[in-house]
């Protein structure tokens, strides 16, 4: 509060609201609150929060106890699955992992993955270039790549087709009100807009219809979800060319 | 292959066009406030040309000249300004030609109708319906949109963000973190030392050359138009290139490729110290050495 007319600063009022300003200060705070309705409605309104914050009760239940909850209200709004929980339905936490028993058991199921891993790449290492060379040019045949369809259900899948599914429902809720912005636009920018739309549109139904024809294929999903956000991405500029 | 001459041939043009950004202190003075080092500054002009310059002193600046009619407002305090550059008209404004200083700490908010927007050393959103931008220097974080405009991007920062329409995009400069997308517009890239890059386009052909370091990753997606990298013989990356309909033409014909289908290859250059993915749905995508 460096002049008698300049409201009180941010500190000032969150200092005053908690009861920790200097107490030199406070005389002159009080004199500033009771001829300054804005300030003083602000310091109002941080002293009712400040009260809320202090009455609210301490959570009793442990923190391990109040995860599946949480975690319920993550997943309603996720784009990718959250890692699974362990058998009792609890995450696996630090002092899960200091249970009896679940440190040795981890380490064994560690050494049999090590093991199993460390068995298949050396037999792929041995065998993968007798069995993957043509015959007509030594070049290595085709492997499982990216355009390869992933197992239905797969993590990967999921997380794309998520993703396609939420951008899909941003655009067309962007459309809806585009439909009442349009007015605004000039008519430049309007057909600016159109045109980029067309583009869009058919890029989104030629992924649809190949997608139609190659549900699992996740680079097909990738391109498609691409294209959801990059219209929800023009529709969200377009709200400020109006 | 003469696409990417062209490109590399425009792409040094505009670097000397960046280094002679005009700063004329002779046009007429129209602002002066006191600011905070971190001041926030949103400016709004709707037609002409808006130049930004960050400086080293504490204070906002306006010169240059008004469009006949046209008022100009600065309101607010130190810490944060608002500029109306067209205030006082409706219609189609006439164009107004400023130029702002700030604090180059601050952080500016510009939109634009059509007018052109240009800045320097200045940190921010910039946004023009169809006018052009072109920044430079050092920012903090940049954040560019247009609808329609040309895009030019010549800016060292940490983070970036890029978005146009079938306007042509140009990114050099040194970005660390960029993401930037076209629609139907040209997306053209030349800057060094990207570690996390996104390129996207619909319609729009993709062209990158440079060196991506190691640990840098890369991702390039495109629907129908074509994407081509340019990268030095001697790069070390794992590329993984994919196209559902479109060709590839990989001209690193030294590197083996892992797998390789008429629609997917999967190479390592050097020691694969970066990660390059380019996905296409029609495009072709052309890989090839400097």
């Amino acid at each position: 509060m460096t002049h008698p007319s300049a409201h009180l600063t941010e500190d000032e009022r969150q200092l005053f609201a908690g009861r920790e300003l200097a107490a030199e200060r406070v005389r002159d705070v009080e004199r500033h609150l009771a001829a300054c309705p804005d300030c003083a409605a602000d310091v109002a309104r941080l002293e009712r929060l400040a009260a809320r914050v202090h009455d609210a009760p301490t959570p009793t239940a442990p923190l391990d106890e109040l995860w599946p909850d949480i975690r319920a209200r993550i997943d309603a709004t996720k784009l990718a699955p959250l890692a699974p929980l362990a058998p009792n339905g609890v995450r696996m936490t630090h002092s899960a992992w200091r249970r009896p028993g679940v440190a040795r058991r981890a380490i064994v199921a560690a050494a049999v993955i090590v093991a199993i891993v460390g068995v298949t790449s050396i037999t792929r290492l041995v065998l993968a270039p007798r069995m993957h060379r043509s015959a007509d040019n030594g070049m290595p045949r085709a492997s499982q790549a990216q355009t390869n369809p992933a197992p239905a259900g797969t993590p990967a899948l999921t997380a794309v087709a998520d993703s396609e599914r939420v951008y899909q429902e941003e655009a067309q809720l962007l459309l809806n009100r585009l439909e009442l912005e349009r007015s605004m636009l000039r008519p430049e920018t309007a057909r600016a807009v159109d045109r980029d739309l067309r583009v869009i549109d058919q890029a989104i139904a030629e992924l649809k219809d190949a997608v139609a024809r190659d549900p699992r294929n996740a680079a097909l999903h990738q391109l498609l979800a691409s294209s959801y956000r990059q219209k929800a991405e023009l529709l969200k500029r377009l709200a400020n060319a109006g | 292959m003469r696409s990417l001459i062209a490109f590399f041939a425009l792409s040094s043009g505009a670097a000397t066009v960046a280094a002679q950004s005009p700063v004329d202190s002779t046009l007429p003075l129209l602002r002066a406030r006191a600011a905070s080092p971190t001041v926030s500054l949103k400016m709004w002009s709707a037609a002409g040309h808006l130049r930004l310059v960050g400086w080293d002193k504490d204070s906002v600046v306006i010169r240059g000249r008004l469009a006949r009619g046209t008022e100009l407002v600065l309101a607010g305090g130190p810490d944060a300004m608002k500029m109306d550059a067209s205030a006082g008209t409706s219609g189609n404004p006439a164009p107004s030609d400023l130029t702002v200083y700030l604090p180059r700490r601050g952080k500016a908010a510009v939109k634009t109708v059509n007018a052109d927007i240009s800045a320097s050393d200045v940190s921010g959103w910039f946004y023009a319906t169809s006018g052009s931008i072109h920044l430079g220097g050092a920012a903090t974080s940049v954040e560019v949109e247009s609808m329609s405009g040309d895009i030019d991007l010549d800016v060292a920062t940490p983070w970036l963000r890029a978005r146009t329409g079938d306007g042509h995009l140009l990114l050099r400069g040194a970005p660390q973190d960029a993401d930037v997308a076209t629609i139907g517009g040209a997306l053209d890239v030349a800057a060094r030392g990207i570690l996390r890059g996104q390129f996207g386009s619909v319609s729009g052909d993709i062209r990158y050359a440079g060196a991506p370091a190691a640990g840098a990753i890369f991702d390039f997606s495109n629907h129908s138009g074509a994407v081509e990298l340019l990268l030095p013989s001697t790069e070390s990356a794992a590329v993984m290139l994919s196209t559902i309909a479109g060709a590839i033409e990989n001209g690193f014909s030294q590197a083996r490729p892992i797998s390789s289908t008429p629609h997917a290859v999967r190479l390592t250059l050097g020691r694969g110290e970066a990660q390059i993915t380019v996905r296409s749905f029609k495009g072709v995508i052309r890989l090839r050495p400097q």
